[in-house]
């Protein structure tokens, strides 16, 4: 698929308002797919090695910020990023990938589709002339980018130490809010999010939080504070030990047999059932873990 | 001043029968072996002129040609030795055989006249019977109980004025089973996987193992025939067939199904079988038994897309220039893999340092068409340590002996009520009302929706349920069977 390409300098219509701001900002942009995009909005950044929580997350929080009317920023890379892209395109918002390499470049190499997909219904966009090459130094200055474009950032997973933290400091030097997702204290995924958590960053655990920061770091932006009703089947499902024992983290049947007082062989056969009832998901080193659609089903 | 005598060659591990015809006529002196003999063939002359002067006999000064017909198959080792010999002396006149033309002879001779056993010996035996003659060869003894024959038995070339013909019986051996020392029992922890491998050894079912390294998966793949049920006459037969055209003693061929793991350097013609002249590769030494590839996504790739072919069709036809032969290979193929190169993707304990594109490409080493010829996959975590040091027999597993009467319990109500081996059940019969119950039959259908199984996938699921259905001697297929099923199906290449 083909889009069109621009370039934009800081006198046109279309270069980012909230960039011009900044000193550092860049004097051209290169893009593909639509400059009208580069509006207010909030961006999502975490690690490629996301568990299926991480995932879930992201999902959710750019499904919301769709439905709330803003961009979704984020950087194309594997994980929490493509999950981010994907869950507005699918919730028809605008989302913008901004590279750290030329806009017209492929990286990741698997992100082909994907990249040409947010051209069609957002943009990709870049520092870098056309055609530049990856390189590990321009990621770390596209973090700025991403940072400066929006008007908050929502860590949903990382490591410590991480990549993660280059644009979250983009970000507090620049005087951009930070929202994180916190996790278990367990998960070395959800170490960063909450660390940045209790040293200040607004949690995100729920659409009301989301619409909370929104208000506070978009001011003009109107949120309508509709609150959805919950859902019975949650309340149900969270009933079952089961599910109950792997919304925590993801266990192999072995231990979870511990936990639950049954056998091994019975807890995979009750994971089975509730596998094919589309609560539970086997991953792909044989532990279970709640569905993508089930954690879903359990953000409000 | 011409005789001929009945031998014969491998091809693969078939015998063909082969004629040797000696002449010895006027002329030089001389001792000329014709027939595309290898350099075993040739070498005959030396053995059998030694042997002959040994025994005080006398090699004959005239002009000998031995020929071997057909003269334009190749020809390899020594089981003609003894034939050329006797070929020699009647020939000569030295010695009378009594029904020389209804023997099949079969030895090397040493240079003092003793006879020694050849390779391929009951691939002879089973030619000797299919053509009414009677095998002359060193030790017939050693087929007895696994093929019946009329054997005249030769341990000395200087035996041949008193030979004596001897019935050897095909009576079943000894039915004890040894197990080789391993048994389950002796396996801690672990009871999820080995009921998995209990069902797959109750359909031969092929088994793919994934977990981090100290599980235990060599352990238990190489415990797998012991739970299997025994051999039968027919299977016996076949194993000893594999095993003496590879030159074993058939001595130590038990009714336990043989149990093959190469190293993962093997290469296409060591597994799938090939060289010249054809030998056998691991695939048939594992036939009716175990193929175990530890370290799957290490062998050559090759390697194992060369497996594809053997393990849908049971069998390997190797095709060469001079000549071409099937072996069979109907294994119960057990793969096993680490979870990614490190090995600890997904481990509690220790971290996993290996990139995602690494752990897809580790993965993808396999292939996914030889993937699909998995019917189940197995996760291996690792024991805690209380199992690993329970020494009370109530929290011991069970014991070898204890699941295999499952499987031939299994095995025995599946030969009474289907047609044909689970195995090769088709999704028409496994869905059929008399197979399965209506409420089974439609958590299958939403499962295939919801687990996004493909139609072969499905049909495997189907099968592992109806194997855990007989097990459990359950005429339908229930629910519960095939949420065991389920949850050993095939989707290592599910997500990217």
């Amino acid at each position: 698929m083909e889009s069109a390409s621009f370039e934009l300098e800081t006198s046109d219509e279309f270069y980012p308002r909230q960039l011009q701001d900044y000193e550092e900002a860049p004097e051209l942009l290169f893009g593909r797919g639509d400059p009208a995009c580069l509006l207010p909005g909030v961006a999502l950044i975490g690690a490629r090695n996301a568990t299926p929580y991480g995932i879930s997350a992201a999902t959710a929080i750019a499904t919301w910020a769709c439905e709330l009317g803003l961009t979704v920023y984020s950087g194309c890379a594997r994980g929490c990023d493509q999950a981010a892209h994907r869950a507005a395109l699918a919730a028809e918002g605008r989302t913008v990938a901004v590279l750290g390499c030329g806009a017209d470049v492929v990286y990741p190499a698997r992100a082909a589709g994907l990249l040409d997909r947010i051209a069609a219904q957002g943009c990709v966009l870049s520092t870098y002339d056309w055609g530049t090459p990856p390189a590990a130094y321009r990621f770390r200055e596209r973090n700025w980018l991403i940072a400066a474009l929006s008007q908050f950032v929502v860590v949903v997973e990382a490591r410590i130490p991480s990549g993660t933290f280059s644009t979250v400091e983009h970000a507090l030097s620049l005087g951009i809010g930070i929202a994180a997702v916190p996790g278990s204290i367990f998960c070395p995924g959800s170490q960063a999010p909450n660390r940045f958590i209790s040293e200040g960053a607004v949690p995100l655990t729920s659409r009301e939080d989301l619409c909370a920061a929104v208000e506070r770091f978009l001011p003009q932006v109107t949120v309508d504070l509709v609150m959805r009703p919950t859902d019975t089947a949650t309340e149900q499902g969270c009933t079952d030990e089961l599910l109950r024992a792997l919304v925590a983290q993801p266990s192999t049947p072995e231990e979870l047999s511990a936990a639950l007082g049954l056998s091994a062989r019975e807890v995979a056969l009750r994971c089975s059932r509730a596998e094919i009832e589309g609560s539970v998901e086997r991953y792909p080193d044989g532990s279970y873990g709640l569905s993508q659609s089930e954690l879903l089903l359990r953000a409000r | 001043m011409y005789c001929e005598l009945r031998t014969a060659t491998l091809s693969g591990i078939d015998a063909l029968p082969v004629d040797v015809q000696v002449h010895v006529a006027s002329g030089l002196p001389a001792f000329h072996i014709v027939g595309m003999g290898d350099v075993a063939v040739k070498e005959a002359r030396q053995r059998v002129t030694a042997a002959l002067r040994s025994c005080g006999f006398k090699l004959p000064n005239s002009c000998i040609t031995v020929n071997l017909a057909p003269a334009l198959v190749q020809k390899h080792g020594t089981g003609f030795d003894l034939a050329m010999a006797l070929g020699i002396l009647i020939a000569s006149g030295q010695a009378s055989v009594d029904r020389a033309s209804q023997l099949l002879v079969l030895g090397e001779l040493g240079l003092q006249g003793q006879v020694s056993t050849v390779a391929g010996l009951v691939s002879c035996a089973r030619l000797a019977n299919e053509q009414g003659r009677i095998l002359m060869t060193p030790h017939p003894e050693q087929l007895e109980g696994i093929i019946a024959c009329q054997t005249i038995p030769i341990e000395h070339l200087s035996e041949i004025a008193q030979l004596q013909e001897r019935p050897v019986k095909a009576v079943a051996r000894d039915e004890a089973v040894s197990s080789g020392g391993l048994d389950f029992a002796d396996v801690a922890g672990q009871s999820r996987v080995i009921r998995a491998l209990c069902v797959a050894a109750a359909g031969q079912l092929s088994v793919f193992m994934v977990g981090p390294p100290g599980t235990g998966k060599t352990m238990l793949a190489s415990r797998l025939p012991s739970i299997m049920a025994p051999l039968s006459r027919e299977e016996f037969l076949e194993v000893a067939l594999v095993a003496s055209a590879m030159g074993r003693t058939l001595d130590d061929i038990c009714a336990q199904r043989p149990f093959r793991n190469p190293h993962h350097s093997a290469s296409p013609v060591g597994i799938i079988g090939g060289g010249s002249p054809i030998k056998p590769g691991e695939i048939t030494l594992a036939h009716n038994g175990v193929l175990f590839l530890d370290e799957m996504p290490q062998f050559a790739p090759v390697t194992l897309q060369a497996l594809r072919q053997p393990l849908e069709e049971g069998c390997v036809r190797i095709v060469r220039a001079q000549e071409s032969v099937v072996l069979p290979a109907r294994v119960m193929l057990v793969g096993a893999a680490n979870p990614c190169p490190c090995g600890y993707y997904g481990d509690k304990e220790k971290r996993c340092h290996c990139a995602p594109a690494e752990i897809q490409s580790y993965q993808n080493r396999i292939g996914g068409p030889l993937m699909d010829r998995f019917d189940m996959v197995l996760y291996a975590s690792r024991p805690p340590l209380e199992e690993l040091f329970a020494t009370r027999p109530k929290q011991r597993g069970l014991s070898s002996a204890e699941l295999r009467a499952q499987v031939i319990a299994a095995r025995d109500y599946a030969q009474d009520h289907h047609e044909r081996p689970v195995k090769e059940l088709e999704r028409e019969e496994l869905c059929s009302e008399t197979m399965i119950s209506p409420a089974a039959l439609k958590l299958l259908q939403r499962s295939a929706e919801r687990l996004l199984l493909s139609p072969r996938a499905l049909v495997r699921v189907g099968r592992v349920a109806r194997i855990i259905a007989d097990m459990q001697q359950s005429e339908l297929t229930e629910e519960e069977h095939l949420i065991e099923a389920l949850s050993y199906r095939v989707s290592l290449f599910e997500r990217s």
